[in-house]
């Protein structure tokens, strides 16, 4: 967000504050629908319909290829993980874990990656993902990158490495895998592109894959929520508290300065003081620095989006904290303010009660239940 | 330091007039003196009982279909791993008609606070190397009840008293996906 964006936002919440009457968070909750915009609050949307993909059609042969990548163990370095691993369909596409171990850590079980797994939920609409945007130019291609790197370990890097990638070794032992080792799938590639992969080069191969991948996680979408019943004008769809705590969200609190949209993240980096520097000036994570080498993005993450929130925790970047609550009460409160370049100094104090209205209203933000059946892992693997 | 050597608990409603919940945890070695675990990518890893005995664990019960982090428990409970490796936990007489979700957590590997251990802070999420309960069917799930919640086994209270039966159970042959899905049923999972 733009300090002309912050300013502007900054100037609708204030205005949305003004509107409804509210100077101390206790708001009236008689909020009408806009005609215009047929909403109560404009600024918290609902879910689009499922973006188009004219260069990807999604259809039933690439969602099942999809499902079958993102479930088969071979597939993995080491042969002993998954992407479900850290992003369990049954578990809003993440894992429940602060961090996670992913496939080098077998059979010791460590050292796991250093940042918290993010959900999925919606990345289907998401213009910018993974907590410091590094490597991200569309769905396919950040689908199929954890191949390359340490969680799926398909480059077998050294444990060593950290967090290296190496895309072409990858790319090459994953064609490999597909044609050679598991020539099951080479049907399935054909069904779903009609293209023989043993024939292609291992970035078209890899290209594919991810696109097979891209096409299953549009299963993975958190929409029709309360709130959204609510806000289109259900006046009993959530609870008074509920109802609080969206009109702190999108006014006194100013959580909207980041969480608006249908999808509630901006796709921004900010720094909200959850990798604070030590003496010396490092970070434990630099973030969005890590990436663009700019001192001004040093400890700033990516937004997250709020959507089903509330089946995902732990939170933050490092998944530190265990409850909405408690990331509240951080952002309110003086650890919010610690990094010297945070972005917080506009967010006022918050009671208990405040804070408790705010976690109703996330809570409110829970979609509507994927149908099992798509959350179950393939009947059978090629 | 541990220092909770015996059970320390909590219940939010002291009325007695409901019935418990009861889950009968149970961890076997295998022939070659391991417990073996299910991770949730359906491959298995083992400790060492000497590396479980002693740790703390956590029981809950939760409303079903609850928050994880976001929702205080009905009843909690901390102990300790004991050396039979068998944990029997059974909760105040207070809990009404209805369904519950109820979970096991041995922090095997994670440190737990003094402040965790006194409920002054919620239990940490598992992490790499604990344990937890699972069960992959919603087969206990009644009509109309809430999903249930991740790690957790389903508890439904209907004329009396529930008790469930929980273990590390692996499949004899993990590439028999039935034998495979089959030891994901009120199992305990490692977390990799």
């Amino acid at each position: 967000m733009t300090p002309t964006q912050i300013a502007t936002a900054l100037l609708l919440g204030l205005g949305l504050t003004a509107c409804v009457d509210d100077p101390d968070g206790t708001a009236t909750l008689d909020v009408p629908v806009d005609p215009a915009t047929g909403l109560r609050l404009a600024d918290l949307p609902p879910v689009p319909p499922l973006p188009e993909w004219p260069d990807n059609p999604p259809t039933e042969a690439k969602k099942e290829l999809g499902r079958a990548l993102f479930s088969d163990v071979r597939l993995s370095g080491s042969g002993q993980t998954v992407c479900g691993n850290c992003h369990l369909p049954t578990s809003a596409f993440q894992s429940g874990g602060p961090l996670d171990a992913p496939d080098r850590s077998f059979p010791a079980i460590t050292p796991t990656l250093h940042r918290h797994t993010p959900s999925m939920l919606n990345l289907v609409y998401a213009p910018m993902a993974r907590w410091d945007g590094s490597h991200f130019t569309d769905l396919p291609d950040m689908m199929v990158l954890p191949f390359a790197e340490p969680n799926m370990n398909l480059s077998m890097l050294d444990v060593s490495a950290g967090e290296a990638l190496d895309v072409p070794a990858a790319q090459v032992n994953l064609q490999r895998r597909l044609t050679v080792e598991i020539p099951g799938y080479v049907p399935l590639f054909e069904a779903a592109f009609g293209e023989d992969i043993t024939t292609l080069s291992p970035e078209q191969v890899w290209r594919l894959a991810g696109q097979a991948m891209a096409v299953y996680i549009r299963i993975a979408v958190s929409r029709d929520a309360a709130f959204d019943a609510w806000n289109a004008g259900d006046d009993d769809a959530i609870s008074d508290a509920a109802k609080r705590g969206a009109l702190l969200f999108t006014g006194k609190a100013r959580c909207t300065l980041c969480h608006s949209g249908p999808l509630t993240s901006d796709f921004e980096f900010h720094n909200v003081s959850t990798s604070v520097p030590d003496a010396s000036g490092a970070r434990p994570d630099e973030g969005r620095f890590l990436v663009t080498g700019r001192d001004e993005d040093r400890g700033k993450f990516l937004t997250p989006m709020l959507r089903s929130a509330a089946r995902t925790s732990p939170y933050l970047h490092d998944g530190s904290e265990a409850s909405i609550a408690r990331v509240i009460a951080h952002f309110s409160g003086p650890d919010g303010r610690a990094d010297p370049l945070n972005e917080l100094a506009m967010i006022p104090a918050l009671t208990d009660d405040e804070i408790d209205d705010l976690v109703q209203f996330i809570k409110s933000l829970d979609g509507a239940p994927i149908p099992l059946e798509d959350l179950a892992p393939p009947t059978t693997l090629p | 330091m541990f220092l909770a050597t015996t059970l320390v608990g909590c219940a939010a409603d002291e009325d007695d007039t409901g019935h418990t919940l009861t889950m009968d945890a149970r961890l076997t070695t295998g022939d070659d003196g391991l417990l073996a675990f299910l991770s949730p990518s359906a491959t298995i890893a083992t400790h060492a009982p000497a590396d479980v005995i002693g740790k703390p664990y956590y029981v809950g019960v939760f409303p079903a279909g609850f928050s994880s982090g976001n929702d205080p428990a009905l009843f909690q409970v901390w102990g300790t791993v004991p050396e039979s490796l068998a944990i029997t936990t059974t909760t105040t007489p207070t809990f009404a008609p209805g369904p519950y979700d109820m979970v096991l957590v041995v922090y095997a590997s994670t440190p737990i606070t003094e402040a965790q251990l006194a409920f002054e802070e919620i239990p940490p999420a598992a992490a790499g190397g604990d344990l937890a309960t699972f069960n992959l069917s919603s087969a206990d799930v009644l009509p109309g009840d809430p999903d249930q919640a991740l790690g957790t086994i389903r508890m439904n209270v209907a004329d009396d008293d529930v008790a469930v039966e929980v273990e590390n159970r692996t499949p004899a042959d993990i590439s028999d996906r039935d034998q495979t899905v089959a030891s994901f049923e009120h199992t305990i999972l490692i977390i990799p």
